[in-house]
């Protein structure tokens, strides 16, 4: 029965209602004496009500919560007291305990008890970290959709019957409320630890302001919830915005999303993952901007944060999965947190055997374990897998409730975003500068494509965060110990580093100090491969890589890249109906093509999460160093892997120490902003002198053709890149695992069947109409993968990692040169 | 009886402040916030336009900043065409912005609008010089109607009228089998 039907036989007149009939009213003529009469009857009506409502039983209301049924024998909502309202305190499949419920099954009959909401008459919450705190005014506001205005309840009783649109809104306040109040209450003691000395053995890296500034919500910004949005068989976050919308099942009417707390609490997930990531980004006047998990639609930062949002169901229900009713009564998706989950596959179990590992599971979808996908939701189970397993393990060694637990692995997450994600480049305030995400200046980039934050890199700082908070600090009274954590995150694949690296990344300091290194026998299950075993397909004749220049597909990636903010600038000398673009699967002038490294392992173990980069790197040494910026003439470097060789156009490296600026043995320490160095596009072009071929820079090509610098794909300021380069934004592709001697696309294709590329797959790239045809360049991406054994471990060192600056360079990568001519 | 009327009067007078103070206070709550977003697109000269977004663009891109429909005259005026004003904060020179609006729009289809909301003006140090940057909310509209649930933040150099960077986009749950279709084929190989 379509929704809309049930609102004929409300359960009470709301404001809105009153109004119409009021404003009717006034457009009767009356005389005097019926106005007389009028005003007596009124005041009689309003004494007899009054009289009649104060005879009335009140409802009990010691209590924030009463878990007394919220429905009569009927069916019928039970009235509330002013202030109050009545929820699903679970999703319809969990408190009806029937896995096959009716789509059309009155809800009414599984409403909790009624619970304290909001005594104004709107949906708005204000929020206060504690007493001391300033208010965040109306941190919360809800209302149906976008096209509604806010529910008006002067009377502030917020119970309706299930199947009116009211309460949708009412039950994601609701459930928007205890999220927010629980996030509140767990970084209210993470600051009284951290800063009011309540723990002496406590570090933390929430900023000191978290308290007495307000920013600390999003720069109090509201968080809006839009209870019945327009999205079919979806919900979003969106942070811009700062909004969550719920949407509805496409087959039946009555089934909308926020019915389901669970997915609620999901894109609270987000927000407060958005929140905690740029939780000292917000209190820094210096940052104004913000940073996210993950840029792609695939990578691994985006699956972490689906990972922890997908948790933030079970820490507020302590149940295992989620989704039951929105996702997976009627589209078989809803996803488990646990392996003992019945939904899971065989061989899938609790055992250190047994666990969700990484890279092995990133594909997998319990509903259809036989058709992997890549996909941010699926390899995400594993985070929420990890996460759940740890809170078991708290409860366990820490001898708490499980609730307890849950908070306590809630403010370890916090404490691992909130450094993650600093943008200031420090991860605690005490730090310097340059402890994490290079610097100030470079953080946004280090977090785009420099070094995002990825499995590894997560769950380092995890075990950072149980180390200094957990297992080092005497008044929790946990038996657990960083053995036990090493083997629960090497059970799911994720014991990816060699130390706990709490000496930072600094480029001058970030070795000086200790590190606690993991045992090494920990290490029993997670593999890490030396990164020559990623290389391009070695088969017979194997393509080097695929290319993508079909006009209507490249039109449709730009316009979905360019609408969704990933990208926002193409070339001016594009075309933007690609009328170049032929599809002939060749490189021609005046075109928007994808390229996609054929890429293989050449282990005998899974890879995971591999990342190709096509962003501006150090392997250029300039020679015009005088001039003022941008350095145009130089040689390409060739003492990574030894291309171009010195006779075919390399630089000479012979005499070079590696310390001084300028030089190709030495990596830039400010991203090529210090004298000598610069960063150089990826591709570099074949010139023919009258007595030899050599490789240079597209610069010098511009010259012998005597073009305009005006006439560069990137304007007169970037000569360097005048005739082929990568688009920013999309110059990074991310492929979730490979498997041992199989490239991807036989990774994640079923036999016999062709490779589904995703825009993420994919490296876009432009190039200039004027390019001569024949033209050959080669371009040097930059490949890595989140279990390799050099591509965060310094060989140089004892297992430290790298230290920032050298991801401006070419040390930790793999160079994938790709050669291609351009054909008219 | 003449008393009780009095008593009655002076209730029912005490009831209609009240109810008007409720009235007066909803009022108060329900007024959009300031109209900040302008919408730009191309018309069939291929110039840039500009208009304060209507209530309805903005319902189609969940701003959180709509007007209550009770609210909005019965008879709408058509969206006023600014010839160069923006709000205060957005400085963007008219030259850059328009040459923005249209790299923004281009690839896209005919008929795509973009909104634009400013939100802060920011002076970052950038070696010796100062740049000024303009932090905005952009949004994507298009004409099929799909909701415009694709924002992202974007800061702009006010002298170049360029994005620099671009960050805060939206997060989705799209379910398997109901994702927009994203899969592309090789056309070659090298």
């Amino acid at each position: 029965m379509p929704l809309e039907a049930h609102r004929e036989v409300p359960m009470e007149m709301d404001a809105r209602d009153k109004k119409a009939q009021g404003l009717a009213g006034f457009n009767k003529v009356i005389t005097t004496k019926r106005i007389k009469q009028t005003l007596i009857r009124s005041a009689w009506m309003f004494f007899i009500s009054l009289a009649i409502f104060s005879c009335l039983p009140e409802n009990k209301t010691t209590t924030t919560r009463d878990r007394a049924q919220g429905s009569d024998g009927n069916g019928q909502v039970e009235p509330v007291n002013s202030g109050y309202g009545r929820l699903l305190d679970d999703n319809p499949i969990i408190l009806s305990g029937q896995y096959n419920l009716s789509p059309n099954t009155n809800l009414n009959r599984y409403l909790g008890g009624q619970e304290l909401l909001v005594l104004d008459q709107y949906l708005n919450l204000d929020c206060q970290i504690n007493e001391e705190a300033p208010l965040v005014s109306q941190c919360i506001r809800v209302k149906q959709d976008q096209n509604t205005p806010q529910l008006n309840r002067p009377n502030a009783k917020w119970a309706f019957d299930t199947k009116r649109n009211e309460f949708l809104e009412v039950n994601t306040f609701g459930h928007m409320k205890r999220i927010q109040k629980l996030y509140f209450d767990v970084l209210n003691q993470k600051y009284q630890k951290t800063w009011e000395q309540l723990d002496p053995h406590y570090e933390s890296s929430i900023p000191m302001e978290t308290i007495s500034s307000t920013h600390i919500w999003n720069s109090q910004r509201s968080l809006w919830g839009y209870a019945n949005c327009d999205l079919v068989n979806n919900a979003s976050f969106s942070p811009a915005t700062f909004s969550i919308c719920m949407g509805r099942d496409s087959d039946y009417e009555t089934v909308r999303w926020a019915q389901d707390s669970t997915i609620i609490y999901h894109e609270m997930g987000h927000a407060l993952n958005h929140i905690t990531f740029n939780l000292r980004n917000n209190v820094n006047p210096d940052i104004p901007y913000q940073t996210n998990l993950g840029s792609l639609f695939y990578d691994e930062g985006n699956s972490i944060e689906e990972g922890i949002a997908d948790f933030a169901s079970y820490l507020m229900n302590g149940r295992t999965h989620l989704g039951e009713w929105a996702m997976g009564r009627f589209n078989n998706a809803s996803r488990p947190m646990s392996e003992d989950d019945g939904i899971h596959i065989p061989g899938i179990d609790t055992t250190a055997a047994g666990r969700l590992s990484y890279p092995t599971y990133v594909t997998y979808d319990p509903n259809f374990p036989d058709d992997p996908l890549e996909d941010v939701h699926f390899a995400g189970q594993i985070i929420s897998h990890y996460l759940v397993a740890l809170t078991q393990d708290l409860e366990k060694y820490c001898e708490v409730e499980n609730e307890k637990a849950r908070k306590k692995t809630l403010a370890l997450i916090i404490e691992s975003l909130s450094e993650l994600g600093d943008l200031g480049a420090k991860g605690r305030d005490f730090n310097l500068e340059g402890h994490i995400n290079h610097s100030a200046d470079h953080s946004f980039e280090w977090i785009r494509i420099n070094n995002p934050v990825n499995f590894r890199s997560f769950a380092q700082s995890m075990a950072r965060s149980v180390k200094s908070i957990i297992v080092d600090n005497p008044l929790n009274q946990c038996q657990y110990t960083l053995d036990d954590h090493e083997k629960l995150l090497d059970s799911y694949g994720l014991l990816l580093f060699r130390t706990y690296n709490e000496s930072g990344n600094h480029k001058d300091y970030g070795h000086l100090h200790s590190n606690t290194h993991v045992a090494t026998l920990n290490r029993a299950q997670t593999v890490l491969i030396s990164k020559d075993l990623l290389k391009l397909s070695p088969e017979q004749n194997a393509s080097e890589a695929f290319v993508f220049d079909n006009r209507s597909d490249m039109i449709s990636a730009t316009q979905s890249m360019k609408s969704a903010g990933q990208i926002t600038e193409i070339s001016s000398l594009i075309e933007s109906d690609l009328p170049y673009n032929n599809g002939n699967g060749r490189i021609s002038p005046g075109e928007v093509f994808g390229i996609t490294p054929n890429l293989y392992n050449d282990s005998n173990s899974m890879m995971g999460g591999v990342q190709v980069l096509a962003n501006d790197w150090d392997h250029f040494k300039w020679t015009d160093t005088h001039q003022d910026r941008p350095y145009t003439k130089g040689r390409p470097c060739n003492h990574l892997d030894g291309f171009p060789s010195q006779s075919l156009g390399g630089a000479d490296t012979s005499g070079e120490t590696g310390e001084n600026p300028g030089e190709c043995k030495y990596t830039t320490r400010q991203n090529g902003h210090e004298f000598g160095e610069q960063l150089a596009p990826i591709c570099l072009v074949q010139i023919n002198d009258d007595d030899a071929t050599k490789w240079a820079g597209q610069n010098e090509l511009r010259e012998r053709l005597q073009l305009e610098k005006n006439r560069c794909l990137g304007g007169e300021d970037s000569p360097n890149d005048c005739f082929m380069r990568a688009i920013k934004g999309a110059d990074q592709a991310f492929f979730s695992h490979i498997a041992p001697k199989k490239t991807w696309a036989q990774t994640v294709s079923n036999e016999g069947e062709s490779p589904k590329f995703n825009i993420s797959n994919l490296i876009f790239m432009e190039v200039s109409p004027w390019v001569p045809p024949g033209t050959i360049f080669k371009c040097r991406y930059r490949a890595r993968f989140t279990n390799c054994n050099d591509c965060f471990h310094d060989p140089k060192t004892d297992g430290l990692d790298f230290l920032d600056f050298e991801y401006s360079g070419g040390r930790p990568f793999k160079i994938i040169n790709l050669q291609f001519t351009v054909i008219d | 009886m003449n008393h009780f009327k009095k008593i009655s009067f002076l209730s029912f007078t005490l009831f209609l402040t009240v109810l008007i103070i409720n009235q007066n206070k909803e009022e108060k709550k329900d007024e959009p916030v300031e109209q900040s977003w302008t919408t730009f697109y191309i018309d069939q000269s291929q110039e840039v336009k500009s208009y304060e977004s209507t209530p309805e663009e903005l319902d189609k891109i969940a701003s959180g900043e709509t007007k209550a429909p009770a609210r909005i005259p019965a008879s709408k005026k058509e969206p006023q065409e600014k010839s160069s004003h923006y709000p205060t904060s957005y400085q963007v020179k008219d030259k850059q912005k328009k040459q923005l609006v249209s790299r923004l729009l281009s690839f896209q289809e005919k008929g795509t609008k973009i909104l634009i909301k400013p939100e802060k003006t920011i002076h970052k140090k950038v070696g010796d010089q100062v740049n000024i940057y303009e932090k905005v909310i952009i949004t994507y509209l298009f004409e099929n109607n799909i909701k415009g649930f694709h924002s992202f933040n974007a800061l702009i150099d006010q002298d170049t009228g360029k994005i620099v960077r671009t960050w805060n986009q939206s997060i989705h749950e799209p379910l398997r089998g109901h994702r927009s279709k994203r899969e592309l084929t090789p056309t070659g190989t090298l």
